[in-house]
């Protein structure tokens, strides 16, 4: 890095910006002990409880989310592929007597006439 | 524990003024510079002194302090201007040789409300450079930005400063 880049020009920078360094602060009495204090507790806690504090552990759960929804995605791809033609739900009772399963087509005492019309057969 | 005393007595100073100038709270402020000497020590055995210890320390400190700036942009709604440098937490403490027919303290009064209002990546510059005295090559360590950002940031800060005590220019 250039020395020059770090050197004030008194034309470039007002004198008046000095002025900044009038204000400082200092940390309040007491901060070494408690910052010992929170430590030692901070110390006591599992380890995974001070992990789920860190930026890691929302990284993790959001590659664990993608991840997720990604194997979910391929899996429901995959076994829809495996299914032989029509053999989705639907088409599976319909194919199979066109009564969507409740066995009409099959029962002939249904089918006869006046069975419950009240007409009388001969 | 002996670090974190050395921590504190040489830095400890320098974190609460970022600290404090960035957050404008003092109570907030001091959790920060609490939590950073935290990080530091835990992160100590890590730390390969590839940028000095004063970098690296302001560098965990400015995180924190964007982090609850983040986090204020969610909870509360924009301040109706920044706080007095008494609830900032900050203290007058001249610095150099001044012209005694000015009220020195009200002008850098005016120049720190000027400085609170500045954007927060212009006002971290500005409060780096010259209420800490960092040089340009610490500040891109500090801030993790290349020096062509950390100049412009300084030049943007610097003529919104000059436009608003435009009155001291003369």
């Amino acid at each position: 890095m250039n020395e020059r880049d770090d050197r004030r020009d008194p034309n470039d920078e007002p004198r008046w910006l000095r002025l900044a360094a009038d204000l400082r602060a200092e940390p309040a009495p007491g901060t070494l002990a408690r910052v010992r204090a929170r430590l030692a507790v901070r110390e006591r806690e599992p380890a995974w409880v001070r992990w789920l504090g860190r930026p890691a552990a929302l990284a993790t759960s959001v590659a664990l989310l993608v991840g997720c929804a990604w194997a979910g995605n391929a899996w429901i791809v995959a076994s829809a592929h495996a299914r032989p033609e029509g053999a989705t739900l639907v088409s599976a009772l319909l194919d199979e007597d066109g009564s969507f399963g409740l066995g009409l087509g099959t029962d002939d005492a249904a089918n006869t006439p006046g069975a419950d019309s009240g007409a009388v057969s001969r | 524990m002996a670090a974190l005393e050395q921590l504190l007595e040489r830095f400890g100073g320098a974190m609460a003024t970022l600290a404090r100038s960035m957050l404008r709270d003092a109570t907030e402020a001091q959790d920060v510079v609490e939590e950073s000497l935290m990080r530091a020590h835990e992160a100590g055995p890590g730390f390969r002194g590839e940028r000095g210890v004063r970098t690296w320390v302001l560098r965990i400190t400015a995180n924190l302090c964007r982090d609850r700036l983040r986090r204020r942009r969610f909870t509360a709604g924009s301040l109706d201007g920044p706080a007095p440098i008494e609830d900032a937490g900050l203290r007058f403490d001249p610095v150099g040789s001044w012209d005694e027919r000015l009220d020195r303290r009200a002008m850098a009064e005016r120049l720190d409300a000027a400085i609170a209002r500045l954007p927060e990546d212009q006002r971290e510059v500005t409060v780096m450079r010259h209420r800490l005295g960092l040089s340009h090559e610490e500040m891109c360590a500090a801030l993790g930005v290349p020096l062509g950002t950390v100049k412009s940031r300084l030049a943007r800060a610097l003529t919104t400063l000059r436009q608003e005590l435009k009155d001291w220019d003369r």
